[in-house]
Formats: structure tokens, C-alpha cells, sequence
């Protein structure tokens, strides 16, 4: 298994070197002036001049890319004009808010999604069938800011079921103690039940607009590979077999059904990546994808390089998480690689 | 059967995929006669702010007093026509780039591989956003940005299509005659692709409208006062909390209504042309 | 139908089977009728298409959405398998009534090691605990000649070769010692000494357990070899049901004769067999003739394309023929 290992960890090395050198070429390749996009809107043309030295921008290409890559094996990313902090203490601040938010929105859109998708399966051209088919092609085609901005009047506006959207925590809690950043979690350690509660009242919304984001693809993939395994020869024969109904679809069909549905993951995964910048906008969520746009927004480029450079080695890594779970699950793969 | 009396089939069958159809064509017209049957002028502010729908203003004012109705017709121009830019662009480049690797494999393959695994390294509405943000904030570079993000998929299918005809007969035939790689590439498969390619390019414009407007909420591509789906919902979404649903509503049911027309317009012509793909 | 005045274990009468499809409803079968006494080995031989299949689906009632039965009865045990519920066939299937496959590999599932796929099957029957599940699991395979059995149970079905992946369906069809045994094509995609092997084993278990076993095949010389008695299908139809011996000898039925016309045997050279002119009729059609081999017989006559179709019973033996030979 470490082999194993060993071989994808080296298999995503060319991934990753991509997405080092058009991090790089992003920013310093592209039309317009390097210096002034890092010195920021406010500056003066001395002080660009000061940051084209600084950073060493007047120097040939490919040194540069060297200083690049120098950089990022010390983990520099660059300071933030807006914040005056290193981008990497930044992002490591705010990566927990937005980890926990994606997580939980996945657990949503794959806790409902994959039953959603069996059930269609299990009953072709019933009301389940065409709710889910409907719920996949709605997915696909909502916005997902819309989205939250309707969960939002819906249930905080004209219901007041949920909290305002303000963040993490409302005005009257604290954050719990730090052990992992994720509130839930945090909360749930110190035995604070009530910070626990208030964490979870404003995750409700956010994660729910993004779990409806995700469920499309999963419920449809889900469907799909159940109907394929349902018709096929194992099935019939375990059928022959007498086993009960139960035992064929959770442990015959369900878990081969599972193989494709855990490789559509990592493309759920880059829309949701995607999608957590716009949900954490609309809910004003400290994460990493507003702290993006509020960079963005300032002109202030190197947080954004930093957010970009960040994303693309999470989505790396967890595709490769990815690979291994498929790996575990399918002993095909397993044994002969 | 004719591809004109296979299609009149497909859509007897299938009335969902005749109402996607008719959908587009309200569309259409939204795009291009938009701007010359609105009530309002878009850009007009007037002192009626916050108002709610009603007879004179259907889809109520925004916090300037501008009409929302003429503002989400006129943004469908805008926003359509960004998504067909993009679309467009990656359509060509996309379908050139992947029939050339499937066909002549080898190191154009690879090379042509490489690139798109590269793009698809990156969770795609994430590039998409430093490519604004590295280029300049504009709607050439937004345009550029969503092409560049749809291309890995296009080069897909499109490689995986001229690998299948590669060796088919007619090709093969041509070849034979005496044509030129090229010619062949460009006379023979080609023509065959499109089909499927068109297809694909129903597909994505949903994907590419929905890129667009994301891109705009967050402030990057269409710059206020400009009417836009994706700027509209920004600037309503701070009115939704105060009860002012309409200004950020109407565009964004306006998106929906675009993106699931050009979906179910997708499935319908995958029926069309395929029919074995049907999931 | 047998002379020991015991009722048959399998009795299947006037069975009709439709399907409804785009292209139109197939009558897949139709009036098919024959039994099967405890013990016995019946072999149900046709050509492709002849509905040898669609009958033991229907018997294990394993047809998917689009089949309606329309006519007949299907009695085992005494049990009316038509009337009987799920809850009522699920329990006999596997247990009373057992099936094995024509793709051996493709019947076991892929990513389930294959001792617990036995043991899936007795833990649903045998009323035993998981451990007992287990051992009785490496002891049928062993019963099966799976060699180092307890190693073995641990493999996947993509680490066994066809043949020791038919073993292990034997194992499973067999766990809880059914009463009867439907074979579907079971060497079929089996290289020639393997199949040899395959057919002992069955019928040595057959034969130790009193077990009946309906053996489906187009391969009429191995039906010849291995039943008791056969029945020949064509075309939805149950053309002639006889001894094997009785048939081979002197087949009543002229679709029967060519069939074994064309069988290859040793001592035949390749231009000595003959083929069967024509094909199978289009079974979506409405007009079909009471006599579906009519249209390729050398001896019909227009009664036989009008008038219904007779059955003919005489001592063991059935034929369904205007002008039997």
C-alpha cells in the first residue's frame, strides 16, 4: 500500500509543477506591469520602482522563476498590502472557515444525493425517479450565489428560522477554544454546547447552498451507475440466490455503483471549490475564497496569487485522496498495480 | 429518414426538448430586440427607489430607481453574448486542438494532454478568477478566462472522436486518393465531429453563462452601472436581507431560466445526434 | 409423464411468455410445456433465440420489467411459482431451486472475495452464524475441487481462472443442497476440457445429492451425453420432448432430425453436416403460423399453417407435429 503510495505522490508531481509555473506566468508572463499590479493601485511611481526592485521583477525571466520557486519552498507567498501580513499566516488563519464549510457541504450533497440517486434507480420512472431527475438538472442550473440569496429571504427573512447571514458566529458568541479551527469540532471538545449550537445555526444556510450545488451531479452519477450495475450478470445471479432485497443493493450493487460516483468526486470537488468563493461572499463567511475577493477588490494581487496557488494544491492533494480511496474501495485496481 | 424528419421526431417524442427550443427563441429575442421594446431606459435612474413590483414597474426599481424589468432584458444581451464569445472561442480552438491530437497522436497528443491536464489541475472557476485578476479586470479578459477553462473539455471530446474516425473507411479512403494529412484531418474528420461538437457547445453555454455572472458578482468582468444578470444580484443581495427581494431575484431567475434552456437544449440535441448517451 | 407414478418435482404447462418492446410485443413463448422428475437430468436444447432462457427466467421468475406472462402454470414442490409471492420466491430461490450461469466470471461479483459470496448464500438460508458461514464456505469449495481451499476463499473473482469461477457458482448454486439445478449454457464460455470437467462435477453432485438438473444448451451433442431426457425448443415452441436415447435414434420431429443433422460428430467429416435452412421467424409478428418451424419444413402443408398446432403424447414421448416422421 505505501508503494502505492509512493507512485501516485510521484504521479502528481507534473500536476503540481504546472500549477507552480502558471501561478508563475499568471502573474508575471500576462500583459501589464508586474510591478505596479504588486504595489497596488495607491502607489506611487516610486514606489513601484521600489517594488520592481524589491522583488526583483527587472530581472530575466527565468531567475525570477527561480526566486519563485524559492519562495514557495520557504513558504512565502508574498505580504498582503491590505492586511500587512504574510499571505501564507493569512490563508492558514482562514483556511479552517472554508474547509469546514465545503466539508459539511459535501457530507449534505452526498447524504442526499447518493439515497436520492438509489432510489431513482431502484424505482425507474416513479416520482422518486423524476424528483431526482429534476433536482439534477435544477442543480446544474442554479446559480449557486442565487441560491444561497433565496435560502436567505426564504428562511432568514421571511421565516426567521436561521440566523443573519454575518459569518461564522453571530454577535453574542465567542469562538471556542482553538484545536482545529473548525467550530463544530472546537466547540464540541471544550463541551461548550451552546458555542456548538450558535456554530451550527450559521452553517445551516451556507452549507445547505452548497450541498444543493453539489447533490445534481452526485444524485445523477449515483442513478446512473446503480441502473448500469442493477442490470447486470452478478446482480441476476445474486437474485438466483435468493438474497434478500437489502443485501443486493447495499452490498452487491450499491458499493460497485460507488467505484464511478467516487471518481465524479473530483469534479464535484472543483465546482464546489469553485462555488465556496460566491456561498462565502453571500454569507459573508471569513474564509479564504472572500478573502480573495476582498484582495480583489482592494487590487491588491498577491493574496489572489496566493488563494489560486493554494486552491490548486488542496484540489491536488485531495484528488489524490481521491485516487487512494477509489484504490482501497476497488480491490481490481488494488492487487494488480 | 432525413435529419430534418429524425429531429421533427425526436422532439414529437419529446416535448420538453420542443419547449427548450422555444425557450431559447424568447431568448433570442430578449437578446436582440431587448434594448428597442423596453419601457425604460436601463441606465435611468429616477426617484421611484425600492419600489416593489406593480403595474408600472413589473419587476419593481432597484436602490436607484431604475426599472428592473428593462434592466434584466437588456443584461441578456450582455450576458448571453459574453457566454457565446466564450463558447465560441473555445469551440474552435478546442475542436482544432483535439481533432489534431486524436489524429495524429504521438507527441501532438501529448503535448496537447499535458495542457489540458494542466488547466484541470486547477478547480476551474478558481483559474478563471486569477486569470482576471493577472490580465485585467475586463470583459475581453472574463471572456478569454471562461474559454480557457472550457477548453480541456472540448479538446477531450474532440480528440476522443478523431481517435475513433482515425481508422474508419471513408478516411482511410481519402487517404488512399491521395490527400494530405491536413486535408484529410480537416475535410474528412472534421465534418464528422461537429455533430458531436455542437452538442457539447449547448452544454457548456449553460456552464459559461453561469462563469460569467459568478465572475460579475464577485466584481470582476462588468463594471456598474452597466446592466448585467451577475452585477444585478450582487448589487440586490445586500436588499435581500431588508425584504427587497425583486432586485436580486428577477435576474437570478433570469439566469436560471437561461442556463436550464441551454441544458435541456444540450440533452435534446444529444438525443438528436446520439441517442445511445441517453442517461 | 415418467413411470415411477411420483409427481414431477418441475411441472411447467401451457407456459406463454410476451415482451413488450419498442419495436413491438415478442411472443417469446408460447404454450410451452414439460416436467421434470426428482433426480432427473433434462437437457433443453435449441438454437439461439429458441426461448431456452426466457423459460428458466421465467421459472426462477428473475424476467426483468418488460416480461408479462400470459398464460400457464408452473408448478415445483407443488408450489404454484406464478402465483407465489417475492417474499416467498426469494425465500426459494438458492435454496430449493439454484441456477448457474453462462459467464461464470460474470455472475460472482467483482469486488467481493468469493468465500464470502458462499457464505452470503447461507447466511440467508442455513439458519448458521457467520464463523459456521465461513468454514462451511472453504468446505464446499473444497467439495467443488477447488484446490488449498481456505486461500482460495480469499480471492476475487479476477484472480480465478473461468473455470475455477464456475466452481465457485456450483459452490453458491449448491450451498444449501437445492432440488433442482438449472444449468444456462454453463460451459459455453468454457475451453473444451474445462467444460468436460464442469459437466462431471455437476453431475456427480447430482447424483450424490438426488438433485434434478434442467441443463440449457445449444449444444446438442452434450445434451445427448449428459441427460436423461430432452427437450428441443424452437422458436418459443416445444417442438419434441423424449428420452435422450429415444431421440437420438429416432427423432419424431422433423426440426429434431435436422438438428441432429447438423450436430457434428466424431466421424462426420465437415461436408457430411447440413444446415438448417432459413432462419428463426420475427416473433413480433402478429401472423405468426400455429407451427413456427412450418415456413423451413420440407413436409408442411397447408394445415399447417392454419390449424392449431397438435401435441402428440405417446409413451415418455411428446411431439408437436402435423406430420411427425
Amino acid at each position: 500500500m505505501l508503494g502505492l503510495l509512493a507512485r501516485r505522490l510521484a504521479a502528481a508531481l507534473p500536476t503540481l509543477a504546472g500549477v507552480v509555473v502558471v501561478t508563475f506566468v499568471m502573474t508575471r508572463a500576462l500583459p501589464g506591469d508586474p510591478a505596479a499590479y504588486f504595489a497596488g493601485p495607491a502607489a506611487t511611481r516610486e514606489a513601484v520602482e521600489e517594488i520592481r526592485r524589491q522583488l526583483g521583477l527587472d530581472q530575466p525571466l527565468w531567475v525570477q522563476f527561480g526566486r519563485y520557486l524559492a519562495d514557495l519552498a520557504r513558504g512565502d507567498l508574498g505580504v498582503s498590502i491590505t492586511t500587512g501580513q504574510p499571505v501564507l499566516s493569512d490563508i492558514a488563519q482562514r483556511l479552517p472557515a472554508s474547509a469546514e464549510l465545503t466539508l459539511l457541504g459535501l457530507l449534505i450533497a452526498a447524504g442526499f444525493g447518493i439515497p436520492m440517486g438509489v432510489a431513482a434507480a431502484l424505482r425507474p420512472n416513479s416520482w422518486v425517479d423524476h424528483l431526482c431527475r429534476v433536482v439534477a438538472t435544477a442543480g446544474v442550473s442554479l446559480p449557486t450565489f442565487f441560491t444561497g440569496l433565496l435560502l436567505v429571504y426564504v428562511f432568514y427573512y421571511l421565516l426567521g428560522w436561521a440566523p443573519a447571514p454575518l459569518g461564522r458566529l453571530d454577535a453574542f458568541s465567542s469562538p471556542p477554544p482553538h484545536v482545529t479551527g473548525f467550530h463544530l469540532i472546537d466547540s464540541a471538545l471544550a463541551g461548550d454546547g451552546e458555542t456548538f449550537l450558535a456554530a451550527a445555526a450559521q452553517l445551516v444556510l451556507p452549507a445547505l447552498t452548497l450541498g444543493i450545488f453539489a447533490l445534481a451531479p452526485i444524485a445523477r452519477m449515483t442513478r446512473g451507475a446503480m441502473l448500469a450495475v442493477m442490470s447486470s450478470d452478478f446482480i441476476r445471479a445474486a437474485r438466483a440466490s435468493g438474497l434478500a432485497g437489502r443485501t443486493i443493493v447495499i452490498r452487491y450493487a450499491l458499493r460497485n455503483a460507488l467505484l464511478p460516483v467516487v471518481t465524479t468526486l473530483g469534479m464535484v470537488l472543483s465546482f464546489l471549490l469553485g462555488a465556496n468563493v460566491l456561498v462565502e461572499k453571500v454569507f459573508a463567511w471569513p474564509g479564504i475564497g472572500s478573502y480573495a475577493v476582498e484582495a480583489l477588490i482592494a487590487s491588491d494581487y498577491v493574496p489572489v496569487q496566493g488563494f489560486v496557488m493554494t486552491m490548486a494544491a488542496l484540489y491536488v492533494a485531495l484528488n489524490l485522496l481521491i485516487d487512494l480511496a477509489y484504490q482501497a474501495i476497488d480491490p481490481r485496481v488494488r492487487i494488480e498495480a | 429518414m432525413s435529419a430534418l424528419s429524425h429531429a421533427r421526431h425526436v422532439l414529437a417524442e419529446n416535448p420538453v426538448t420542443a419547449l427548450s427550443f422555444c425557450l431559447f427563441a424568447l431568448l433570442a429575442l430578449a437578446a436582440l430586440a431587448g434594448p428597442a421594446l423596453v419601457p425604460y431606459d436601463p441606465l435611468a435612474s429616477s426617484d421611484r427607489a425600492l419600489a416593489p413590483p406593480s403595474a408600472l414597474h413589473w419587476f419593481g426599481t432597484d436602490n436607484l430607481g431604475r426599472d428592473v424589468f428593462s434592466r434584466v432584458v437588456v443584461a441578456t444581451r450582455l450576458d448571453l453574448g459574453m457566454a457565446f464569445a466564450a463558447v465560441a472561442l473555445v469551440f474552435v480552438t478546442g475542436t482544432l486542438a483535439g481533432v489534431t491530437a486524436g489524429f495524429l497522436g504521438g507527441w501532438t497528443d501529448r503535448v496537447i494532454g499535458r495542457l489540458t491536464d494542466t488547466i484541470m489541475a486547477f478547480p476551474l472557476f478558481v483559474l478563471a478568477m486569477g486569470l482576471v485578476a493577472a490580465a485585467g479586470n475586463t470583459v475581453a479578459n472574463v471572456v478569454y478566462a471562461t474559454a480557457i477553462i472550457n477548453f480541456p473539455i472540448y479538446a477531450r471530446v474532440a480528440r476522443t472522436e478523431a481517435n475513433i474516425r482515425r481508422d474508419a473507411g471513408f478516411v482511410e479512403a481519402a487517404r488512399l486518393a491521395g490527400a494530405s494529412t491536413a486535408t484529410v484531418m480537416l475535410g474528412e474528420v472534421l465534418p464528422n465531429v461537429l455533430p458531436i461538437m455542437m452538442v457539447q457547445v449547448s452544454l457548456t453555454m449553460g456552464y459559461a453563462i453561469l462563469n460569467t455572472a459568478g465572475l460579475s458578482f464577485i466584481g470582476l468582468g462588468i463594471r456598474p452601472p452597466t446592466a448585467e444578470w451577475g452585477i444585478m444580484v450582487a448589487e440586490g443581495a445586500g436588499y435581500i436581507v431588508s425584504g427587497e427581494w425583486w432586485i436580486a431575484l428577477f435576474p437570478g431567475l433570469a439566469l436560471m431560466l437561461a442556463v436550464f434552456t441551454f441544458n435541456l437544449m444540450g440533452d435534446g440535441l444529444r438525443d438528436i445526434v446520439d441517442p445511445r448517451r441517453r442517461t | 409423464m415418467n413411470g415411477t407414478g411420483q409427481p414431477p418435482l418441475l411441472s411447467i404447462e401451457d407456459l406463454s411468455v410476451e415482451f413488450g418492446t419498442r419495436s413491438g410485443t415478442v411472443r417469446a413463448l408460447e404454450g410451452v410445456g414439460f416436467a421434470i422428475a426428482r433426480g432427473e437430468t433434462v437437457g433443453v436444447v435449441g438454437e439461439s433465440g429458441s426461448g431456452k432462457s426466457v423459460t428458466a427466467y421465467t421459472v426462477m421468475r428473475l424476467l426483468d420489467a418488460a416480461a408479462r406472462v400470459t398464460s400457464g402454470r408452473i408448478v415445483f414442490g407443488g408450489l404454484d411459482l406464478l402465483a407465489a409471492d417475492e417474499a416467498t420466491l426469494a425465500e426459494m430461490r438458492g435454496r430449493e431451486l439454484s441456477m448457474i450461469f453462462q459467464n461464470p466470471r460474470a455472475s460472482l461479483n467483482p469486488i467481493r472475495r468469493v468465500g464470502d459470496q458462499i457464505a452470503d448464500v447461507l447466511l440467508r438460508h442455513a439458519n448458521v452464524g457467520a464463523r459456521e458461514a465461513e468454514e462451511r464456505a472453504v468446505a464446499l469449495l473444497a467439495e467443488v475441487g477447488i484446490p488449498d481451499p481456505s486461500r482460495r476463499a480469499r480471492a476475487y473473482p479476477f484472480e480465478l481462472s473461468g473455470g475455477m469461477c464456475q466452481r465457485v457458482g456450483i459452490a453458491i448454486a449448491l450451498a444449501c443442497r437445492p432440488a433442482l439445478l438449472i444449468a444456462d449454457e454453463p460451459t459455453t464460455g468454457l475451453d473444451v476440457t474445462t467444460q468436460a470437467t464442469i459437466m462431471d462435477l455437476v453431475a456427480e453432485l447430482g447424483a450424490a445429492r438426488g438433485m434434478a438438473t434442467m441443463l440449457i444448451t445449444h449444444d446438442l451433442g452434450l445434451a445427448t451425453e449428459r441427460c436423461d431426457r430432452v427437450v428441443v425448443m424452437h422458436a418459443g415452441h416445444v417442438v419434441e420432448v423424449a428420452e435422450t436415447g429415444a431421440l437420438f435414434s429416432r427423432p419424431r420431429h422433423p426440426y429434431t432430425a435436422r438438428l441432429l443433422a447438423a450436430t457434428p460428430r466424431p466421424g462426420l467429416s465437415l461436408s457430411e453436416i447440413s444446415t438448417i435452412p432459413g432462419g428463426l421467424p420475427d416473433l413480433r409478428r402478429g401472423d405468426l403460423p400455429p407451427c413456427r418451424f412450418a415456413a423451413r419444413c420440407d413436409r408442411r402443408t397447408d394445415e399447417c399453417l392454419t390449424l392449431k398446432l397438435p401435441r402428440l403424447l405417446e409413451a415418455g414421448r411428446q411431439v408437436a407435429c402435423r406430420h411427425p416422421l
